[in-house]
């Protein structure tokens, strides 16, 4: 399998080009965002990414307007995604999700990366959730206000650092217009100061413990960490 | 002898609703370059278009070596070509030219 991975591809218009590209360009794994679809599409488009040899990762975007709101959602979906992002508005709404470990990602709109603080990265250190940077919603703003948000970025890749929260980087694309190829993504993480070595780990290794983690822990054979049903019976 | 200033080749591709002139993709990727990395960066980085396919739309860019990540930093941020959507992605860095002509006879039909 190809070890690029790019976990946000959001509804995507037409899924059979997307797919043919991403897997031209050297992505063995995508997560597609899908809105609470049912579970026949899901494995519909499992079957059309393994065509083009594409593993493709069922992923839930979570927008909470409140805490309550949030930890209600994650109770009924952490079983039903392989990921779960929660896109954060609000102070508490990240600081709750930093600190839950049923929350795989936490995505920020590139205004609301100035959110992330010590707070959230101390909260974020201890329950293994990983931030993500979309490179869509940044390329999209108006130019004028990209000093202000390569600044957050800068601060937020400085506060993963010092904390040893993982960073994921991914196109947060919907077609095949705004898809970019993997080391074009670890380039572009590397202006914000990251290692070439670490910029390319964003998109191929840390990504992909996450999903294997969360596979592992969906599985019918988990019972703990580190404890699996081998046999059942005599 | 070493070379104080190293080169490396970088094809791109350019994806665009229609056919884009050798012009236009030189000036989007140059004022892309400068919008990051400002006129001194551009100087440092020695950016230039060695050729560009209008036909099917793929380029090869020269830069210094240790511009290449930032080179392909700027093509990212190329979301629109004169007021139509564009996406310039890069295809494969190398130091010689001729590799970058193999790869491209190699993946023709792809392209």
């Amino acid at each position: 399998m190809k070890r690029f991975v790019d976990l946000h591809i959001v509804n995507p218009s037409n899924v059979e080009d997307v797919f043919r590209f991403l897997s031209l360009l050297g992505y063995g794994m995508v997560g597609l965002t899908l809105n609470q679809k049912p579970e026949k599409i899901w494995e519909n488009w499992k079957k059309l990414g393994e065509k083009f040899g594409v593993d493709v990762v069922s992923r839930i975007n979570l927008k909470p307007s409140s805490t309550r709101e949030l930890l209600g959602w994650l109770g009924n979906l952490r079983r039903k995604f392989e990921l779960i992002a929660v896109t954060c508005e609000s102070k508490p709404v990240l600081n709750v999700a930093a600190r839950d470990h049923r929350v795989d990602l936490l995505n920020l709109t590139p205004l609301n990366l100035r959110l992330f603080d010590e707070a959230a990265a101390g909260l974020a250190s201890n329950s293994n959730v990983a931030l993500e940077i979309s490179l869509n919603p940044i390329v999209k703003m108006e130019r004028k206000m990209f000093p202000r948000i390569f600044f957050y970025v800068r601060r937020c890749l400085n506060l993963t650092k010092k904390y040893g929260i993982p960073v994921v980087v991914s196109s947060g694309a919907s077609n095949i217009l705004e898809v970019k190829p993997p080391r074009d993504l670890a380039a572009f993480i590397q202006i914000f100061g990251l290692d070439k070595e670490i910029a390319l780990k964003t998109v191929s290794e840390i990504p992909k413990k996450i999903v294997e983690k969360n596979r592992e822990k969906l599985s019918k054979d988990f019972v703990g960490v580190g404890v699996r049903i081998v046999k059942i019976g005599g | 002898m070493v070379k104080l200033f190293r080169q490396r080749y970088l094809m791109f591709k350019v994806v665009c609703g229609k056919n884009l002139g050798k012009t236009e993709v030189w000036k989007a990727i140059v004022e892309s370059f400068r919008m990051l990395f400002g006129v001194l960066g551009l100087s440092q980085a020695n950016l230039t278009l060695i050729e560009y396919d209008e036909k099917k739309q793929v380029g090869v860019l020269r830069c210094s070596h240790k511009f290449l990540d930032a080179v392909r930093a700027s093509l990212t941020f190329i979301n629109q070509i004169n007021n139509e959507k564009a996406n310039v992605y890069s295809l494969r860095g190398s130091g010689t030219l001729k590799t970058l002509r193999e790869f491209k006879a190699k993946i023709a039909g792809k392209l």
